[in-house]
Formats: C-alpha cells, sequence, structure tokens
C-alpha cells in the first residue's frame, strides 16, 4: 500500500510539474558563434507604386498602441509622400515593403525608433534612430527620411568592407 | 449495485483516511505556501515578460502588455530563468513536504529531483518543445545543492532495517 502510493504521489507530481514546463515552453535564444552573412548589395527600388504595409508596436507600455496604430500610419506616408510620390499604401495587394515601426522609450520620454523592412520576403534592413527625440512628428520626419535613402540609393546585407 | 455502492463507499472512507494522514504541519503549510508562491511569482513573469506561450492560450486571461526591462541582464534573467528557477523551487519544496511525511522512496525522490534535468534534455534532443539551454541546467544544479544543504531528508540515502 505504501509503495503503491509512493508511486502514485511520485508520478501525480513529477506529472504536473511536467506539465507546467511544456505549457511554459518558449523560443529562448540559444548562445552560439556569431554567424558571418556574405555581402549582398540590393538596388534602389524605382518602380512605382511602391506599395507599404505599416506595423506598429512599441517596446515600452505605450498609453494607447491603438490610436497610434491608427494614426501614425498616414502621418508616416505623408513624410514618406512629401519625399517620394511612389509610396502608397497596400490595399488588397501583396505589399513590396513591410514597415515594422517599434517606437522605443529611454524612461524619460525621449523616443527613438528601431524600423524593421522586409522587402517581398527576399532581403530586409534594419534602420534604427536612438532615443533623442522629444516629438512623434519630428522622430516620423526622420524615420521617412532615413527610409526613402535606403529605398532610393539601395541597401546591402552581411558584412561587407 | 450494491457492490457498486460498497466499493464507493470504501472508496470514500479510503479517501477520508488519506486526507486525515495527510494533515499538515504548520511547518509544511508554510513550505507548501512558499511553493504555491513560486509558482505564482513565475506565472506573473511569465505574464508580464513573456506572455507568448502555450500557457496563456489555454488561461483565458486580459489581452497581454509586454512589459521592458531597460537593464540588458535583468532583461535577460528575467525572462529566461527567474521563472525556470521558481518552477524548480516549487518542485523541490513539495519534494521535501512528501519526503518529510514520509510519502516518498528513494526512486521516487530521485526521479521527481531529476525531472528539470530530464526535461532539459528532453528539449535538447527535440522530444517536447522549448529550447534546451546550459544556464537552465546550472540554475537547476545551484538550487538542487542548496536544497541538499537545507533539507536532509532529500539526500537519497537507503535505511538498513534494523
Amino acid at each position: 500500500m505504501k509503495k503503491y502510493r509512493s508511486t502514485l504521489l511520485t508520478l501525480a507530481v513529477a506529472g504536473l510539474f511536467f506539465l507546467m514546463a511544456l505549457a511554459c515552453a518558449t523560443s529562448k535564444p540559444r548562445y552560439s558563434k556569431p554567424v558571418t552573412y556574405p555581402c549582398v548589395h540590393y538596388a534602389g527600388l524605382t518602380y512605382s507604386p511602391i506599395l507599404l504595409k505599416i506595423n506598429i508596436s512599441a517596446n515600452y507600455n505605450m498609453k494607447d498602441i491603438t490610436t497610434v496604430r491608427q494614426n501614425d500610419p498616414s502621418m508616416i506616408m505623408d513624410a514618406l509622400t512629401k519625399l517620394n510620390y511612389s509610396y502608397k499604401l497596400a490595399d488588397g495587394v501583396r505589399p513590396n515593403l513591410v514597415l515594422n515601426v517599434t517606437y522605443t522609450n529611454d524612461g524619460y520620454d525621449h523616443y527613438g525608433v528601431n524600423l524593421y523592412v522586409d522587402w517581398q520576403g527576399q532581403a530586409n534592413f534594419t534602420i534604427t534612430l536612438a532615443n533623442n527625440y522629444i516629438t512623434g512628428r519630428q522622430l516620423i520626419d526622420d524615420m521617412a527620411a532615413e527610409l526613402n535613402r535606403w529605398v532610393t540609393n539601395g541597401w546591402h546585407s552581411g558584412t561587407c568592407n | 449495485m450494491n457492490t457498486v455502492f460498497w466499493r464507493m463507499m470504501t472508496l470514500r472512507r479510503m479517501n477520508k483516511l488519506m486526507m486525515h494522514k495527510m494533515q499538515l504541519s504548520r511547518r509544511h503549510k508554510k513550505l507548501l505556501a512558499f511553493a504555491l508562491l513560486a509558482l505564482l511569482l513565475g506565472f506573473i513573469n511569465y505574464y508580464l515578460f513573456v506572455p507568448r506561450l502555450y500557457l496563456f492560450r489555454l488561461i483565458p486571461l486580459p489581452p497581454e502588455k509586454t512589459y521592458y526591462i531597460p537593464n540588458a541582464f535583468i532583461r535577460h534573467f528575467m525572462t529566461g530563468y527567474f521563472s525556470d528557477a521558481c518552477w524548480c523551487t516549487a518542485l523541490y519544496l513539495v519534494t521535501v513536504i512528501l519526503a518529510e511525511l514520509n510519502y516518498l522512496q528513494i526512486t521516487g525522490k530521485i526521479i521527481i529531483l531529476s525531472l528539470p534535468f530530464c526535461i532539459e534534455f528532453a528539449q535538447y534532443f527535440k522530444l517536447i518543445p522549448g529550447i534546451f539551454d546550459w544556464f537552465d541546467l546550472l540554475t537547476y544544479g545551484i538550487i538542487l545543492i542548496v536544497f541538499f544543504k537545507m533539507f536532509q531528508v532529500l539526500k537519497p540515502t537507503r535505511h538498513e532495517k534494523i
């Protein structure tokens, strides 16, 4: 009886904690040697229209992310179309560029942005503006100018000398 | 019908007897409370900082907001190891209670104490979801050593019958 009870309790505890471990499985980054990718150059986009899809997030607890997601795409598009008329928001078609905009905050209400741009799943680049901004408008204007420079002149991936 | 009734009655009596025997001392209640607290802390930590888990697909909680810790070391520790350490601590506290109440035999102790390590190796061999991490093993090892030092009852010694 005692052995049976012991086995039962062992299995119950081990099973319960095993289920907890399964439920909490995460994709944790593993330590590995840094990989050096070959240098690949991508020419600027010369076609028109350049269709965009904009995803907005923040790396801090933003007060009203829903409103920002409603308003900021049009502000970004305004800033971009001032520089180049080719930019348009994709509506019902596959976008040429997917802009993943992540607003950053240093904890003292100085803002920055991390912009990850995906070009039709074939290539990508990242633009980072440090947390040196106090107004969203200036941040968006500078981000749009930087993005337009990359899109017009082209970019490269990997380690280039 | 009669047999079923008597079986049920026997089961109820056994259950009552078990509950009576399982009455926990104040110390064991404290240990159990610490175990639950450790699990709760691990859960809250995951909810705040790593909400994209299978667990939160199962539990209907308000939509998660991922909080960001500016310090890289603390962020790495909280998102990668804190909840694992809490889970392991809770497991070992429950083991201490069961071992002190004499509900665990040597095999049971070994199975439960080695469970975190087994899960980590199962992740290494892709038997279960999750990522193997040497630092997880190190964390579990440290916790196990601390528990061995604090609770003699966990040491898997076989008592000879006199």
